[in-house]
């Protein structure tokens, strides 16, 4: 018995009388039996190693695009360099003028709108702020967040630093790549909106559209719309996991979206939101589930639905509201 | 419809491609994007790595395009030189250490392990090695029967190579295989009988 028999017929490619051939072959010995067994063993658990998420292919295409841009422009640079019998005087006032014409034009139509010799910081205090960057994209700044962007010029990239916690909807622009650095996190993306949340001690990665690249010293991942990517602070990597809820939004929403949430985490953003402490007394009621949604209501309001619904009640003792049976 | 653009293709494609025509690169790109992309991840197993290959071997057809001299198919061309860009990676240790942080990320996200489980995953990291030591022309053959689901016939047809061909090839592809996780099998053929005695 030929591999390659057999191969064809584990592959169910063999014709009628070559399957008859197998199988009796099969049944003679339990030798043949386990060869057999073994190759397909080998078959099912390499089907296991194929990638599950393909890329997308026009988004694929894009990134080639902008590749070849800047291969292309690379090559007439390096053609230009060779033909250089001009007349210095010539190239001189060339360059002067140029100056001169270039610098007039940044300083009367660029600059009011651009900032590629500078840097635009939008910082928010106690309330949360949202503004609109020069390249299109509409940032939202969670209480006490900062941002500083950056145009650069010759590497065509758009770059942000910040601190605290941003939702960002990126402008589209195939052609200049949009970075933001939080700790020692990277975020690439091209056209996307994501929120990220950094402190001293983690930073949180959440995608909401579109995909982008999260990156931390050497190791890469991409996210999916619904992933976040965790890095802590006291740990290397980055974890991935899935976003369950979007209660995260709620200071560019002012929506409190409750669908099958624990009382727990409601109580986490609520304590995150508001200047309140609130703590779950009992550990049996924490896990309660919630489905409703709260539009821009007081805390006090949204605390007694909540008591309606879970039949619990609170006590508040100065800024500690209490939740208990 | 897509059995008619590589039908139609290839011999004309080439032209096509040589004379620069635009649309027919963007069709040819994403014609072949994510199996090339998949397939580069078999081979590197990093999803960002595989597809800096996959982009900058089309960025060099791309500039070679009028000297182009494919006497295979195309499709196995392509093939051919994700393989060789990845032995390439591979061979710098380029991916080596993002790997490594890979495999350790994805360990460390496993929490429960059942022996089974334990010796499957084993089993798969020996055989993603193990897959590393095809030779390309086999390596390309198993690719497209595993992983794109083709049947013989297609393969040839896809590779322009004979039936008998794609029949060796494989049979070549899993012996080389069970010759490397000899040590593996046994112990999982013990447990899969155990199932099938179970049942």
């Amino acid at each position: 018995m030929s591999d390659e028999l057999l191969i064809k017929f584990l592959l169910r490619e063999a014709s009628p009388e070559e399957d008859q051939y197998v199988n009796k072959w099969l049944e003679e010995d339990q030798a043949n039996r386990k060869k057999f067994e073994q190759f397909r063993t080998i078959w099912d658990t390499s089907k296991q190693l194929s990638i599950e998420n393909p890329i997308d292919e026009d988004l694929a295409w894009k990134r080639f695009e902008l590749l070849r841009e800047q291969k292309g422009v690379r090559h007439i640079d390096s053609g230009r360099t060779k033909r250089s019998n001009l007349n210095w005087l010539k190239v001189a006032a060339t360059v002067v003028i140029s100056i001169g014409i270039l610098g007039a034009i940044y300083l009367l139509a660029i600059s009011p709108k651009h900032t590629y010799f500078g840097t635009i910081e939008v910082v928010s205090k106690n309330i949360p702020l949202t503004d609109t960057l020069p390249d299109g994209t509409v940032i939202t700044l969670n209480k006490y967040a900062k941002i500083a962007y950056r145009e650069e010029f010759f590497s065509k990239k758009r770059k942000v630093k910040m601190s605290g916690e941003v939702f960002f909807d990126v402008s589209k622009d195939a052609t200049r790549p949009f970075e933001v650095t939080a700790n020692d996190i990277e975020v690439k993306v091209l056209g996307t909106s994501f929120n990220i949340k950094s402190n001293k001690n983690e930073t949180e990665v959440i995608l909401e559209t579109g995909a982008v690249q999260v990156s931390r010293k050497d190791i890469v991942i991409k996210l999916k719309p619904d992933e976040k990517a965790i890095a802590r602070a006291e740990e290397t990597g980055i974890i991935q996991k899935q976003q369950s809820d979007r209660l995260y939004d709620y200071y560019r929403s002012k929506v409190f979206k409750l669908d099958n949430t624990p009382l727990w985490r409601f109580v986490e953003v609520l304590n995150e939101v508001y200047p309140n402490r609130i703590v779950i007394e009992d550990s049996g009621i924490a896990s309660l589930p919630l489905n409703t949604t709260f539009e821009n209501e007081s805390l006090t309001n949204i605390l007694h639905t909540v008591c309606d619904m879970l039949q619990v009640r609170t006590e508040k003792h100065g800024k500690t509201i209490t939740i208990k049976r | 419809m897509l059995t008619q653009l590589i039908m139609r293709s290839d011999t004309d494609t080439l032209i096509l491609l040589q004379q620069g025509d635009e649309g027919v690169f963007e069709t040819v790109f994403k014609q072949h994007f994510n199996s090339l992309h998949a397939y580069a991840c078999t081979i590197l197993k990093d999803a960002v790595t595989a597809e800096e290959v996959v982009q900058s071997l089309f960025l060099k057809l791309w500039e070679k395009r009028a000297h182009l001299a494919i006497r295979t198919s195309l499709k196995s061309y392509l093939y051919r030189a994700t393989y060789n860009d990845c032995m390439n990676i591979i061979k710098h240790g380029q991916v080596k250490q993002k790997h490594q942080a890979h495999m350790a990320y994805t360990n460390d996200s496993t929490y429960e392990h059942t022996a089974n489980q334990l010796h499957e995953n084993e089993l798969k990291r020996e055989l993603q090695k193990a897959l590393n030591l095809l030779p390309e022309k086999c390596r390309t053959v198993f690719q497209l029967s595993r992983f794109e689901e083709l049947k013989y016939q297609e393969i040839a047809d896809e590779l322009k190579i004979s039936i008998k061909t794609v029949e060796n090839q494989m049979g070549k592809a899993l012996r080389i295989l069970r010759v490397a996780l000899a040590d593996y099998l046994p112990l999982l053929v013990y447990c899969l009988l155990k199932i099938f005695l179970g049942q």
